[in-house]
């Protein structure tokens, strides 16, 4: 099959690589360029394990090929550390036992650093209104929500701390 | 008893965890070698089939084609097995692809290896199978009958298993009692859907002859050993690791036919062979679990006192039988265990355990509880009702209270709280206080209902059941502990996990007993070829015998440790206590020594040992549960309401009192729980493996198949009672099952009372909305219920 070139750019870096017009988003990211954080867990869009930000909105990289991200900015689980240290939200996963398997993990938390964006200070329902098209098998939701309030006051924190 | 210490009955956050937040976990599809390729299955699109011919040609003469392949190009590296070889079971001859017949929509057929899966699958296409189509037996009760068709020539009839039990006198029993519950019940066929499918990396060393095998794996031990039978291959040749797993929950403990032609392709080739599934594929051929018609007699006296019962099992097992658990297990475990936390003498069953053309059947979190909880309870209520008796009265007269207590079928609870436990739960719950609500909402034509479950699971099963059926699952389990030259830790086990965090756990009750910080163990888990033999993690065995291991062999390098700084500071052994990675002479601070200085002499200067003690700092244990292994008890309470319009299901109030004895970290107990729950809400409410007249699966995606989400995720509320178990080390019992269990028991008797009004009759799962609307369809609420 013919080869179609693409420019991405994945976590802040530019990727130049020639696809086939059917490979999936998700499998350019994990298999050809090593996002090893994108994750498949069902490949037809209901379980939100593929979710990554496409131009900053969620999007999932299952029901997309790569092709159409052409000229696209990503950002996958592994973009939010870039310091060195854990983003907040990456943070209060592990402190709120947000996780079991961690198999859902990458989706949850880019869902809800998209979440807290735009609602710093979520309701239990908005977060679960938010983050309803992701699943997790493992854990029974809560702490995952526990998760998500956690990570907000931890950003809120965080941005008390960065003001003059 | 659990070491006292820093760590132990702590919420601590997992260390294992921060790969996981970072992407950074290594799932077996993250695995990939040089020169790897891939495989795609071609499988059967019917249910029930003769095969006539397999055309491989087109496929096999396609350029992008490295190797296309049916079961007469394999038979000769890979050896048709019988699962449970002894036992009271009719033997199968299965081939891991089909040979004359398929007998699943889904089984696999032909393997086809390409560069990658994309191309494979392209292949498969071109794979032409001529079948001759049979008539397909998809319903168990159709399967039993005698002109049924069967699945199996050579047999007189489908049954693949039929066992009677009987103690005491049931018969006689149940003509005098006051009141007899006779009721069918039925429970849906589910599946477990692990976030993270199957999948397999196999690589074969020509040079070494051995055979490396990377896949998600609940028990690696087993798994070496299936393989190493069937591929004729020996234990020693093979290794198996198990990378991070992406849940599991019992379907991930079989050895399933692509895995096993995986590994015999990458011989063939010579080069490492991958596959990884696909949704569909997990929905279609995982093992499937659940399927059962209940019929009970249960005869109660008039104080509500449970008399006798008499039950008939049958057991849907699907086509075959999966190496590495057999078709039976689930069927007799429903059976045996179905009285529960319920005194009970006068007991019979019968059990039949029926193929059918549906994929496999095998174990599920929490096995056949359940199914059996969910009758159980059912049978609680519906005597309740016939006595007009409160449903937590009749539970209190039948709740066992001395223990322990051997039970009709063989079991021995060492200790409990049955009793208590369904007090503190009513008192959390606010029993009285609901029961107000629901008489004044029913005035307003709004229907809540209270429902309450008990229940016992039977964890870390003991030797004397797999082994006996020829199973090679191994039920006890090995670690060994070293403390090295450096003063680091490392347990090796021979148990797995599938996300629980047991290498925290572990930690724990290491970092304890031996008073070293948390961060100095490390536990290593999941690879045949570093961890010393053991069973893997299932049937909530991952804390049970997997930390009486790590607490054994924790308790014994503890001893040498203190014998050598007693050696080496003068003192006694009796007086030196390890903490802060020091041995210390009690009472002073002054006289220490380091773990390292310690592990260096034990290692290096083993002269300045005490005579005749062994160099290095090194132990192993292996450790087994007795029989019949640990008790876990749960009482479970929830408060619904019901939408007599929609048929739609509301949870108010959920509570959970639970007993697994002494906690090792309530994150993850809490954790097991909640998981576990929702697992069980998801057979309550939505999960249903639907299969049409012709054995078409209809449920084959995520949208046909429903799991639970945020937001049909309840708050539950968890209350611990902790009484030890006598027959474990620590008095640990196993509780990651406990929470699916009873889900499907205390919503069916929430919904059930909540439909009272209506006269509606609960005696099948799932109780999905239209369901639900079907049972009030067409009645009348009556004012008051
Ligand atoms: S893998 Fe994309 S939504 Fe499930
Ligand atoms: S933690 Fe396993 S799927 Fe969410």
């Amino acid at each position: 099959m013919d080869r179609i070139s693409i420019a991405l750019s994945v976590n802040g870096k530019p990727y130049q690589l020639a696809v086939e017009p059917r490979r999936l988003l998700a499998d350019v990211l994990r298999r050809d360029l090593g996002f090893t954080g994108v994750h498949l867990g069902c490949e037809h869009g209901v379980c939100g394990a593929c979710t990554v930000l496409l131009d900053g909105e969620v999007v999932r990289s299952c029901l997309m090929f790569a092709v159409q991200a052409d000229g696209y900015e990503i950002l996958t689980v592994e973009g939010l550390n870039t310091s060195g240290e854990l983003h907040p939200v990456q943070r209060a996963f592990i402190e709120e036992f947000g996780f079991q398997c961690g198999f859902c993990t990458p989706g949850m938390i880019l869902s809800a650093y998209r979440l807290l964006q735009e609602h710093p200070n979520p309701s239990e329902y908005e977060i679960r209104r938010a983050l309803a098209g992701n699943l997790c098998r493992c854990t029974g939701y809560v702490d995952i929500v526990r998760s998500v309030q956690r990570a907000a006051v931890l950003l809120t924190q965080r941005e008390a701390y960065r003001a003059p | 008893m659990l070491p006292s210490g820093r760590y132990v009955g702590q919420r601590v956050p997992r260390w294992e965890d921060r790969r996981f937040v970072e992407g950074r976990g290594r799932y077996l599809d993250d695995l990939s070698l040089p020169d790897q390729v891939e495989v795609a299955f071609a499988r059967s699109p019917y249910a029930h089939a003769r095969i006539r011919r397999i055309d491989l040609q087109a496929a096999r003469s396609h350029p992008e084609a490295i190797g296309v392949y049916a079961w007469e190009d394999l038979r000769d590296l890979l050896r048709p097995y019988w699962t449970m070889p002894r036992g009271p079971i009719r033997q199968a001859r299965v081939t891991p692809l089909a040979s004359e017949k398929v007998r699943w929509v889904g089984e696999p057929v032909a393997v086809v290896v390409a560069r990658d899966r994309y191309v494979a699958e392209d292949l498969c296409e071109l794979v032409t199978v001529e079948y001759e189509p049979l008539a397909p037996v998809v319903d168990a009760l159709e399967a039993m009958k005698p002109d049924s068709p069967r699945l199996y020539e050579e047999w007189p009839d489908n049954v693949v298993s039929h066992q009677t039990f009987q103690a005491g006198n049931p018969e006689a029993e149940l003509r005098g009692c006051a009141v007899v519950v006779r009721k069918r019940f039925r429970s849906n066929r589910v599946t477990a859907v692990p976030l993270e499918g199957r999948g397999v990396l196999a690589r074969w060393d020509p040079r070494e002859e051995t055979l490396t095998v990377w896949m998600g794996h609940q028990d690696v031990h087993l798994a070496r050993a299936v393989l190493s039978e069937i591929l004729g291959l020996p234990l020693s040749r093979i290794r198996v690791v198990s990378p991070d797993v992406g849940g599991a929950f019992g379907i991930k403990l079989p050895i399933y036919p692509e895995e096993m032609v995986v590994c015999a392709l990458s011989r063939l080739l010579g080069r490492p062979v991958k596959w990884v599934q696909d949704r569909r594929e997990s929905l279609l051929g995982d093992t499937h679990a659940r399927e059962a018609v209940v019929d009970v007699e249960a005869g109660f006296d008039a104080a509500g006192k449970l008399r006798a019962m008499r039950i008939h099992v049958i057991s849907d097992a699907g086509a075959y039988a999966v190496a590495g658990r057999g078709p039976i297990i689930e069927g007799s475990m429903l059976a045996r265990e179905l009285p529960g936390p319920y005194d009970l003498r006068h007991y019979a069953y019968t059990l039949d355990v029926v193929m059918t053309n549906k994929a496999p059947v095998a174990v599920y979190r929490g096995v056949a509880i359940p199914v059996s909880t969910f009758v159980m309870e059912r049978v609680m209520d519906l005597a309740a009702d016939a006595l007009q008796m409160d449903p937590a009265e009749i539970r209190r007269r039948n709740l066992i209270r001395t223990f322990p207590y051997a039970t009709v079928t063989g079991h021995v609870y060492d200790a409990g709280q049955y009793l208590e436990g369904l007090e503190k739960l009513l008192e959390l719950v606010d029993y009285g206080r609901w029961r107000a609500e629901q008489a004044r909402l029913r005035e307003q034509g709004r229907y809540l209902g209270v429902g309450i479950c008990c229940l016992v699971d039977a964890t870390a099963r003991g030797g004397g059941f797999y082994g006996r059926l020829g199973l090679k699952a191994a039920t006890q389990e090995g670690c060994i502990l070293r403390v090295d030259p450096s003063g680091g830790i490392i347990a090796a086990l021979g148990t797995t996990t599938q996300g629980q965090g047991l290498h925290t756990a572990l930690a724990q009750l290491i970092a304890d007993t031996l008073g070293v910080p948390l961060e100095r163990v490390t536990v290593v888990m999941g690879d045949t070829a570093t961890t010393p033999y053991g069973g893997g993690a299932w049937a909530s065995r991952g804390a049970v015998a997997g930390g009486a291991v790590a607490l054994l062999a924790a308790r014994r390098l503890r001893e040498k440790i203190q014998h050598i700084a007693a050696h080496l500071l003068e003192a006694a052994p009796e007086d030196i206590e390890l903490a802060e990675g020091r041995a210390f002479v009690r009472g002073t601070t002054a006289r220490s020594l380091s773990l390292e200085e310690i592990a260096h002499t034990a290692y290096f200067v083993a002269v300045d040992l005490p005579a005749r003690m062994e160099p290095g700092l090194e132990v192993m244990v292996h450790w087994e549960p007795e029989i019949p292994a640990t008790f876990a008890y749960t009482a479970q309470a929830m408060v619904v309401e019901v939408q007599p319009e929609t048929g739609a299901v509301n949870i108010l109030k959920y509570v959970v009192v639970e007993d697994c004895g002494p906690i090792i970290n309530p994150g993850l107990v809490d954790g097991q729980l909640r998981g576990g729950i929702l697992q069980g809400l998801g057979q309550a409410l939505y999960e249903d493996l639907v299969y049409d007249a012709q054995g078409q699966l209809l449920t084959s995606t995520l949208l046909d198949y429903l799991l639970p989400g945020f937001c049909e995720a309840p708050e539950v509320e968890i209350h611990h009672l902790s009484t030890p178990s006598t027959r474990t080390v620590g008095g640990l019992r196993g509780m990651a099952e406990s929470g699916t269990a009873g889900a499907p028991a205390v919503l069916a008797n929430a919904v059930a009372d909540a439909l009272k009004p209506f006269g509606a009759e609960v005696t099948a799962l799932p109780l999905s909305p239209a369901r639900v609307a079907e049972l009030i369809r067409g009645q009348k609420p009556t004012k008051g219920g």
